[in-house]
């Protein structure tokens, strides 16, 4: 639909005139007299002004697509003139959903561009995990003296749905974070893939393992031993979805989607590298999720380390019905998971996922690490300082990190406004 | 134009009028004023009225939209200045075109420079409410209210110097009663007068006792007691309570009876023990009981009034807005540099003075109104002028002369007025035409630049397209330039006509007929 009209913005030209013809006959100034024809121009130029035509095409580009939660997704629209007069003020407003916060620039511009010239504007947007619908632009066109007006709202081809889905972005590297977690090698030669030394050959050892060439070149047998691995289980505890229902601000991502989208992508690389993985977490219950889990008494979740594909697909699906539960608003909690001590295995490594906004956080790190297990807490970090009761919880969530890492964790807080990964692989 | 523009919050300063376009308007308008009063040989009236309106409008800033005390009272300070400026400035394009020093009988003086007057003041004025996004109707008129506050005390200090209320009767009378009340003189033979004074004293005892008690009750001793002490202190603070209640109602027992015992005619003081009577009478007229009650009142509603101004001050919910403590302060300081300052004024003013007429008119003034009267009326004057200055553009707006871009409006505005003042002052015709441009080309990037801070505003991309129209309305403008000196052109190969009024009616009915068609499109 498109919608003409004249501004009227040299209407107050008629009361300079009147003012100039009437102050120039008082004092019979003829210099008053001709300058009324400075705002008569004026009013001619209003009177000849025509609404101009809409001659644009617009096109919308948004990267990355699909985009992680949290993470900075830029859109960037594009505008070719591809009629044959110049378009001296073309004000845009991009139909962005009423849900999704502008983190940086503006989706509002006004531009000037040429026959067969495109010009462009970008701006960032947070997303969290969904689909967003964005509505073709409004365009207001105006010629060069302002004083008519034409606006419409043209469609938009290229992208016009921003995706946002947990599995998006990259996955940490195990040197940060993860280093110490999982399967890890050891200095001991055994079984393995990995070459690490030759021993003296013993009767009954494989005779793949021996060193043929070694034989060929000196006479003596020896057994290659290959470096061995510690082959321990990881779980990942998802705890305080409760307590990280609060975002950096309206429309932003909670502390809970974060937790839920950092805890998927730790997952997904212990997995990749071949570790059993389980799932702990006190925010649902069994039957919240659509896949049947094993669950502790309470009938929350708890699914034993595995490496196998019903664990993954467990693991998935309690995921989804966190990401569910968050959008559900608050829930009531308990601070200290159920018997989580005693059905941990006893060689488990544990990744702790928290927004660390309470004090449960600290006691249940220091229970955690006073049993000699590697603990690694991946914390995203949605405080700042925008008003006193923000800064006193960024002071209390710091004061919090130093106790965990005074009681041996290794912390991961992650800024979220940067990715995930960088967080990751800073993190020791 | 309205569209979502996603969540998150926009901060307000995003949907002012984008700066650029704002800043090349307000250049525009100083440099096109103070252009025009340079030919006109007004440029000083005019960088005063300039300076003026510019105070004006920091005035308006300071008092009208901060909350902040100390920028009410820095405004309150400068808007004194800002008014007496603002004379100043009319008497300056009143003393440019007289000798000094001014001698009567005065000739008619020329309108130019009054009109340069304003229109610097309406440039300054605008040009800083432009740049701040300043609202008018709304900022100007709050000022114009705070300002009226901030005149509260040196007006009543007017009153109190002309009325005189110390040395009154009434005062005197006030004064006798309290120093009978503190140092009661004791009869000859007043046996009967001592009950009636000891009635006095018992009720300055209530008094003092009900005083305390409140203020005892409102101290924040407790509250500012270290933890440990806490219970300690409200212990001694309920302890203290305690006793001045059981004081008050002793003293309302006392009070009951020997009021029944004045009022009875059956109980006779002669009946009394002559020890008893002697007591009373010592203890009715002794001072010291009745100064110690006084002092105790005074140091009880001192701490009441202590406690609660602190608390008020302190308080979230308290703001300027509900109390106009900054605008009374800002009077009273303005009051207490009249009272220092007023005789060394006269003194400095009568050592001026050059001529004997002007001494004498000096003293007969400073004997009838009096030099403290003088001076804050001075101050005050300058304030109401600052104040109705404030009302005036805010009626201006409120008649619709003014709309949503009103800084630009005033400073095209001001261009407007100092075109007019070149016209009247024959300064050449192409040099008014160009002023009268560059006040329409101010008005044009105003308006542009107020839809473009609402429509997309400063967060938004949009440099390019305001170059454009900066040098798109400067080609309108130079374009409106050359139909003006076409104009001239062809007036100028016109016959001479007979008479002016036929000059006038020939030219006018063209340019009206023109504006009725244009203006009923």
């Amino acid at each position: 639909m498109t919608a003409t009209s004249l501004t009227g913005r040299f209407d107050g030209a008629t009361l300079a005139a009147v003012i100039l013809v009437t102050i120039g006959t008082v004092f019979g100034e003829p210099a008053l007299f001709v300058g009324a024809a400075v705002p008569l121009g004026y009013l001619l130029v209003g009177w000849i002004a025509t609404p101009p035509a809409v001659d644009v095409s617009i096109d919308r580009d948004i990267d990355p697509a699909p985009a992680a939660p949290g993470e900075r997704t830029t859109v960037t629209l594009r505008l070719k003139n591809v009629g044959d007069a110049t378009l001296t003020d073309v004000r845009i407003i991009d139909g962005v959903p009423t849900e999704l916060p502008v983190d940086a620039g503006s989706p509002r511009a006004c531009l000037s561009i040429r026959p067969g010239e495109t010009a462009s504007f970008a701006y960032d947007v947070v997303p969290s995990q969904g689909a967003y619908e964005f509505t073709p632009p409004i365009v207001r066109v105006r010629p060069l003296s302002s004083a008519a007006v034409t606006t419409t709202r043209p469609s938009v081809t290229g992208t016009t749905t921003l995706i946002c889905q947990r599995n998006a972005g990259d996955v940490p590297q195990l040197q940060g974070a993860l280093q110490r977690v999982g399967t890890q090698p050891v200095d001991r030669g055994g079984e393995g893939i990995e070459f690490h030394s030759t021993r003296e050959y013993h009767p009954g050892d494989d005779v793949r393992r021996v060193d043929w060439r070694g034989f060929a070149k000196t006479g003596n047998l020896a057994t290659i031993q290959f470096t061995e691995t510690s082959a321990t289980e990881t779980v990942v505890l998802v705890h305080g979805i409760g307590t990280g229902q609060v975002s950096r601000g309206p429309g932003y991502p909670t502390a809970s989607e974060l937790m839920i989208y950092a805890a998927d992508r730790v997952v997904t690389r212990l997995f990749a590298t071949g570790n059993e993985v389980g799932l702990r977490t006190g925010s649902i219950t069994a039957a919240d999720i659509a896949v049947p889990v094993p669950t502790n008494t309470d009938d929350q979740p708890w699914i034993p380390p595995g490496a196998d594909e019903a664990t993954r697909r467990q693991i998935d699906a309690t995921f989804d019905s966190l990401v569910a539960a968050t959008r559900d608003g608050d829930r009531n909690v308990p601070t200290h998971p159920c018997g989580l001590h005693e059905r941990l295995p006893p060689n488990a490594d544990i990744v702790l996922v928290t927004p660390a906004l309470d004090e449960s956080t600290g006691e249940l790190v220091e229970t955690l690490c006073a049993t000699d297990r590697h603990v690694v807490v991946v914390t995203p970090d949605i405080t700042n300082l925008d008003t006193i009761g923000k800064t006193v919880t960024r002071i209390e969530r710091r004061l919090t990190l130093a106790r965990l890492r005074a009681a041996g964790a290794t912390v991961c807080d992650w800024d979220t406004r940067f990715p995930l990964t960088r967080a990751m692989e800073a993190a020791t | 134009m309205t569209n979502s523009s996603g969540g998150g919050e926009i901060p307000a300063t995003n949907w002012q009028p984008t700066l650029p376009t704002t800043a090349t308007a307000a250049i525009a308008a100083i440099v096109g004023t103070l252009g025009l009063a340079t030919l006109t040989s007004d440029v000083l009236v005019a960088l005063l009225g300039t300076v003026t309106g510019i105070a004006l409008a920091v005035t308006v800033a300071a008092v009208g939209t901060d909350d902040s005390r100390l920028t009410v009272a820095a405004g309150g300070l400068l808007a004194t200045i800002t008014g007496l400026g603002l004379l100043g400035s009319f008497a300056a394009a009143a003393i440019v075109q007289v000798a000094w020093p001014p001698t009567p009988p005065f000739g008619t003086l020329a309108v130019a420079p009054f009109l340069i007057v304003g229109a610097g003041l309406t440039t300054g004025f605008g040009v800083v409410t432009a740049l701040r996004d300043l609202s008018p109707t709304r900022d100007a008129g709050y000022t114009a209210l705070r300002l009226l506050s901030v005149g509260f005390v040196p007006v009543v200090a007017i009153a109190v110097d002309r009325w005189q209320p110390l040395n009154s009767a009434g005062a005197e009378l006030i004064a006798a009663r309290f120093d009978q009340l503190i140092r009661p003189v004791q009869p000859m033979s007043g046996v009967a007068a001592a009950l009636p004074k000891f009635v006095e004293l018992v009720a300055l005892c209530f008094a003092t006792a009900a005083v305390l008690y409140v203020a005892v009750g409102r101290l924040p001793i407790v509250e500012l007691t270290r933890e440990s002490n806490r219970q300690s202190a409200t212990y001694v603070r309920d302890s203290i309570r305690q006793g001045l209640r059981m004081v008050m109602a002793v003293a309302i027992v006392t009070e009951f009876c020997a009021v029944i015992v004045v009022s009875s005619s059956v109980i006779s003081l002669d009946e009394f023990p002559a020890d008893v009577v002697g007591g009373l009478l010592a203890v009715s007229y002794a001072p010291f009981p009745r100064q110690l009650f006084v002092v105790g009142i005074a140091i009880g509603i001192a701490s009441l009034l202590v406690v609660r101004l602190v608390r008020m001050l302190a308080s979230r919910q308290f703001r300027p807005t509900y109390l106009p403590i900054a605008p009374l302060a800002v009077g009273s300081l303005l009051t207490a540099v009249a009272v220092v300052g007023h005789e060394p004024a006269a003194a400095a003013m009568l050592e001026q003075s050059t001529s004997d007429t002007a001494q004498r008119m000096l003293r007969d003034l400073f004997a009838t109104v009096g030099s403290f009267a003088l001076l804050t009326g001075g101050i005050l004057l300058g304030l109401a002028t600052a104040a109705c200055a404030a009302v005036g553009v805010s009626l201006v707006h409120a008649v619709g002369l003014l709309g949503r871009d009103s800084g630009t409006q005033l400073a095209g505005s001001g261009v407007f007025l100092a075109a007019i003042a070149a016209g009247i002052s024959n300064v050449s015709i192409p040099v008014v035409i160009i002023g009268v441009a560059t006040s329409l080309y101010v008005l044009d990037l105003g308006e542009f630049a107020t839809t473009l801070g609402q429509e997309v505003g400063r967060a938004g991309t949009s440099r390019r397209a305001e170059i454009v129209h900066g040098a798109g309305g400067a080609v309108l403008a130079v374009g409106t330039v050359g139909l003006g000196i076409g104009t001239l052109a062809i007036v100028n190969r016109l016959p001479q006509l007979p008479a002016p009024p036929t000059a006038v009616a020939v030219v006018a009915a063209p340019v009206g007929t023109l504006l009725l068609f244009l203006a009923t499109r």
